[in-house]
């Protein structure tokens, strides 16, 4: 299985989150939320390419809407490839963190 | 504030997306951006969003431009260097291939600016389309180039459209002198509206005021710098046959070698008429040329003037007609005349370049085995047919650039001996890569060529599945339909290359039988010149000076030279019996009593004039057979019959003279009355021995020097005259004759790579057959016996093709040598052994091959 690098775990994680609604201003405005910076459509295009060649999303086509004048959305939606990406990141994240935090807690003492 | 609904984004940007994304992406990005467009709309103003959304789309336009881009040069880096890799592995015939592609891109270019040429003739005029001939069409559609005196200045004041209307007439020969300096010229006379219709620079002088006076004078920048050096010309004085004195009023700039109208000085045209009264609207001997207004057709005002003549001169019934100045060049007789060459020579470029192509579509599908692992391969890796297609004419096109560019070298190299052979001044530099016609011919030649050569080539490999071209092991094994075409484009080949043959010949062989044509009096030793001589002296006692050397046989005066009488035509001439409504043009000859003697000519009836009779001066004429045909005497004898022409001439005919060909034979023998006449004589020949030619002629100019002060005397040979009016056809045949041998050949060449190339691919199956006891020529035999068959079948093709075309050509002569069929004969057996020695040449080295080596290769 491929790795992800950080900024596609934080689009994947958004993708997930989102669940079902997830399209790129959906992405860009909940990541914009949550990092509190502002997120370009650009930067939020790229990681979802490569997610989606990894084969970590995939996507469908939702429904015409009159706010974007009658287009239709192209939805992501996280595969079990995906999800499988994500706890292997996560179990691995939390070996490495656990360590980071109780090498902090000794130094502190 | 506004609806959020009622905003839109740009439509048109949308409609970039669509182009440059796959279906539901560009919609769905659209969809993106118009909901950040509407949010900025809303946030920021409308032009801040509108500014927004375009500056996104420029940046995906430049993004897919510059990846698309990249890709292309990647890829196209790579068929750059499989092409070159296989340029590298098969040497020879890569140098098969381009060397017959250059060699026929050469002939094409050579091609090309020969017939630039011949089509830029009298461009060079400011008005040339606007400019007119006047002609007279005669009964039997020839087109008498000669008009009455009278006819410029009636166009001029009684049709608003005719701009301008002058008439010219060539002089005969003049001796002009300045200081010690003489040189003699036969000028034109014409009106000063010559100078207005024609764009001939004038250098120095006052275009207004050429012509103001009977004693002006233009002459070209060349005359000017022979008399006067770097002095300036306009106003210096130049006496002519030692007489009249005329100044210069005017230089103009040397007429252009591609000008049908040549001449080194104008004078008035009012010099013509001093003299004589001039015969007005009777006697047609001058030219008239119009310029008309811009949108007048020629065609409607044909029928305005057509009648002008006839009406006024009852015995003419030719028609007026107009002749566009930029047709005399090559259609001076309607349709007929040298457009043909133009036509002959396109044929052959377009056969030369073809036989080139198929050479190269040949040897690239018998590569096409070779190939098809490769090719295979790139479909597996996920090209497509038309990635593969592109590839392919990428190829094609590679060759074909390398192959102008060596074909450019060689122009450049062969320039020289092409000008020799064509007698033109061409440079590369200056008529061809300065020519943007022809550049833009070079460049149209290219994209031709690389269409033609790479079509077959690229749609067959492109075409290969991938499974059979991967999975047979050795790829000769894959199945194609190309030996089918191969021998049909191998047929064309051969046919084109025989047809041009067959032309070939049968041009030379008309051009032999033009050059032995008995023309009906003996052209052989027999010296002329033009150079006028002493006015004062009398003619006879030139004759006996000259005769006093032995080697001087004869000697005659005449009007003009033989061969020169095309524009003499009268059409007044009455006779006894004459119908009513027969009207004929005679040409009529100006000679002394000797002349018929002096030229071996032969009587039919009646006798020559004598120098003896005074009657005979003036008041006696001999007409030729044609004449005695055309004027009705049938089986009567004509001689005895009273006849007169113009008004000072009155006579009895007192004999009829054997045809004898005045022009040249691309025109029948024309009717015509000779006239013993000195006054006329501007001619003189002289019979002199075939022995010690050189001292004869030295005494000759001697003599004149001595007799004649002044003069000198510029003598020609007369058969050596004679057949400069075949230059067109000798030079175009010389040309025609390299071409056809390029183009047999290149066919050969082809033959030659793909023969080597089908022995290559079946050494195995000559090792096994030899092993099995087949002989050298039986196995050579199995190779020759396709090609033997194929070349004859191309034959049989080109033989018909070739006999109709001939038949077309050899129509433009009035007399015509036989179309023998030893001619196709010898073609075709040329062509067939040239086909054996190359295919024999290749299957010997492979059939002489020992099977162990062959049967051991892989």
């Amino acid at each position: 299985m491929e790795s992800l690098s950080r900024r596609e775990e934080q689009v994947l994680l958004a993708v997930w989150n989102l669940d079902n609604t997830a399209y790129l201003l959906a992405l860009k405005d909940y990541l914009s939320e949550i990092t509190g910076k502002d997120w370009s459509v650009g930067i939020i295009h790229k990681p979802l390419l490569q997610l989606e060649r990894k084969g970590f999303i995939s996507f469908f086509i939702g429904e015409a809407t009159a706010k974007r004048g009658g287009r239709r959305k192209k939805l992501y939606r996280i595969t079990p490839l995906g999800i499988e990406a994500l706890e292997a990141l996560k179990s691995e994240q939390d070996v490495i963190w656990k360590n980071f935090l109780s090498r902090r807690v000794l130094k502190e003492n | 504030m506004k609806n959020r609904n009622d905003i839109r984004s740009p439509v048109f940007g949308e409609k970039i997306l669509k182009c440059i994304l796959p279906g539901i992406e560009a919609e769905s990005i659209a969809g993106d951006y118009e909901e950040i467009y509407k949010d900025l709309v809303l946030s920021k103003g409308k032009f801040f969003a509108w500014g927004w959304y375009w500056f996104q789309i420029l940046k995906s336009f430049c993004i897919t431009i510059s990846v698309w881009f990249s890709w292309s040069c990647t890829m196209f880096k790579n068929y750059l260097k499989i092409t070159w890799r296989n340029i590298k592995r098969h040497k020879s015939y890569s140098i098969i291939n381009i060397s017959g592609l250059a060699l026929g891109i050469a002939c094409c270019i050579l091609i090309m600016l020969w017939v630039e040429d011949e089509l830029s003739w009298d461009r060079f005029h400011k008005n040339a389309e606007n400019i007119y001939r006047v002609v007279q069409k005669q009964a039997d559609g020839h087109l008498t180039p000669v008009t009455p005196a009278p006819l410029a200045g009636h166009l001029k004041s009684e049709y608003p459209e005719v701009i301008e209307a002058a008439r010219y007439r060539r002089f005969w020969k003049l001796n002009f002198r300045y200081e010690d300096k003489s040189f003699v010229e036969s000028p034109l006379v014409a009106d000063p509206a010559f100078f207005k219709i024609f764009s001939f620079p004038l250098i120095e002088g006052d275009p207004d005021s050429i012509f103001n006076n009977r004693n002006s004078m233009v002459i070209t920048q060349e005359l000017a710098q022979k008399f006067f050096g770097q002095d300036d010309p306009v106003g210096k004085i130049i006496t002519v046959n030692n007489r009249a004195d005329f100044q210069v009023t005017g230089v103009i700039r040397d007429v252009p070698p591609n000008s049908t109208l040549r001449f080194n000085c104008v004078l008035p045209f009012e010099l013509l008429t001093q003299g004589r009264g001039g015969a007005g609207w009777r006697e047609s001997s001058t030219w008239t040329y119009i310029r008309l207004e811009n949108n007048i057709s020629a065609q409607g005002f044909d029928e305005k003037i057509s009648g002008i003549v006839s009406s006024r001169h009852a015995d003419n019934s030719a028609r007026l007609q107009l002749q566009p100045l930029l047709n005399l060049h090559l259609r001076p007789q309607g349709n007929r005349g040298p457009i043909i060459y133009i036509y002959i020579f396109s044929a052959m470029g377009v056969f030369i370049l073809l036989i080139a192509c198929i050479n190269f579509i040949n040897l690239m599908t018998a590569r096409s085995a070779e190939r098809s692992r490769e090719v295979g391969l790139r479909k597996v890796i996920g090209a497509k047919r038309a990635n593969l297609i592109r590839q392919f004419f990428g190829e094609s096109f590679l060759y074909t650039f390398v192959a102008v560019f060596v074909a450019v070298f060689m122009v450049w190299l062969f320039m020289p001996v092409f000008n020799n052979l064509s007698a033109k001044q061409f440079s590369l530099t200056q008529d061809l890569l300065g020519n943007m016609n022809l550049v833009a011919g070079i460049i149209g030649i290219t994209i031709l060529t690389g269409l033609l050569s790479g079509s077959y080539p690229a749609l067959l490999l492109a075409s290969f599945q991938p499974v059979t071209a991967l999975k047979v092991a050795k790829a000769r094994s894959v199945p194609s339909r190309s030996p089918m075409l191969r021998r049909i484009l191998v047929v064309i080949q051969f046919s084109l290359s025989i047809f041009l043959m067959i032309g070939t010949f049968v041009i030379f062989q008309q051009l032999r039988y033009i050059r032995n044509k008995d023309l009906g009096f003996d052209k052989s030793y027999i010296v002329c010149s033009d150079s006028g001589w002493e006015p004062t002296r009398d003619i006879q006692t030139i004759k006996t000076e000259l005769q006093q050397h032995p080697r001087v046989l004869n000697m005659t005066f005449s009007s003009q030279k033989m061969g020169d009488w095309e524009s003499g035509a009268r059409d007044d001439v009455v006779w006894d019996g004459k119908k009513e409504n027969l009207h004929l043009t005679f040409e009529v000859i100006f000679c002394d009593y000797d002349f018929q003697e002096t030229h071996s000519m032969q009587m039919a009836q009646g006798r020559f004039f004598s120098q003896d009779l005074a009657s005979d001066l003036r008041e006696s004429f001999i007409i030729n057979e044609a004449a005695a045909q055309a004027m009705g005497f049938g089986q009567e004898t004509p001689v005895g019959k009273r006849l007169s022409f113009w008004d000072d001439y009155d006579g009895n005919i007192i004999g009829v003279i054997k045809d004898f060909h005045t022009q040249s034979l691309h025109n029948q023998i024309q009717p015509v009355i000779m006239v013993y006449d000195p006054r006329h004589f501007d001619n003189i020949s002289v019979r002199i021995s075939s022995e010690d030619v050189p001292e004869t002629l030295a005494f000759l100019e001697e003599k004149w020097q001595e007799l004649n002060p002044g003069f000198s005397l510029r003598h020609f040979f007369l058969d050596e005259n004679l057949d400069r009016r075949y230059r067109a056809e000798q030079a175009t045949s010389s040309l025609m004759k390299y071409f056809t041998f390029l183009a047999v050949f290149i066919s050969c060449i082809g033959l030659l790579g793909l023969i080597s190339f089908l022995t290559q691919q079946r050494t195995k199956e000559i090792g096994i057959r030899k092993v099995l006891g087949a002989s050298v020529p039986g196995v050579i035999q199995l190779f020759l016996k396709e090609f033997v068959l194929l070349v004859a079948l191309a034959n049989i093709l080109a033989w018909p093709l070739a006999y109709v075309s001939i038949r077309s050509w050899l129509g433009n002569f009035a007399y015509r040598t036989q179309v023998e069929a030893y001619v196709f004969a010898l073609a075709g057996g040329l062509t067939l052994i040239i086909a054996l020695i190359t295919v024999s040449f290749q299957a010997f080295k492979a059939a002489a091959a020992s099977p162990a080596d062959s049967l051991r290769y892989e």
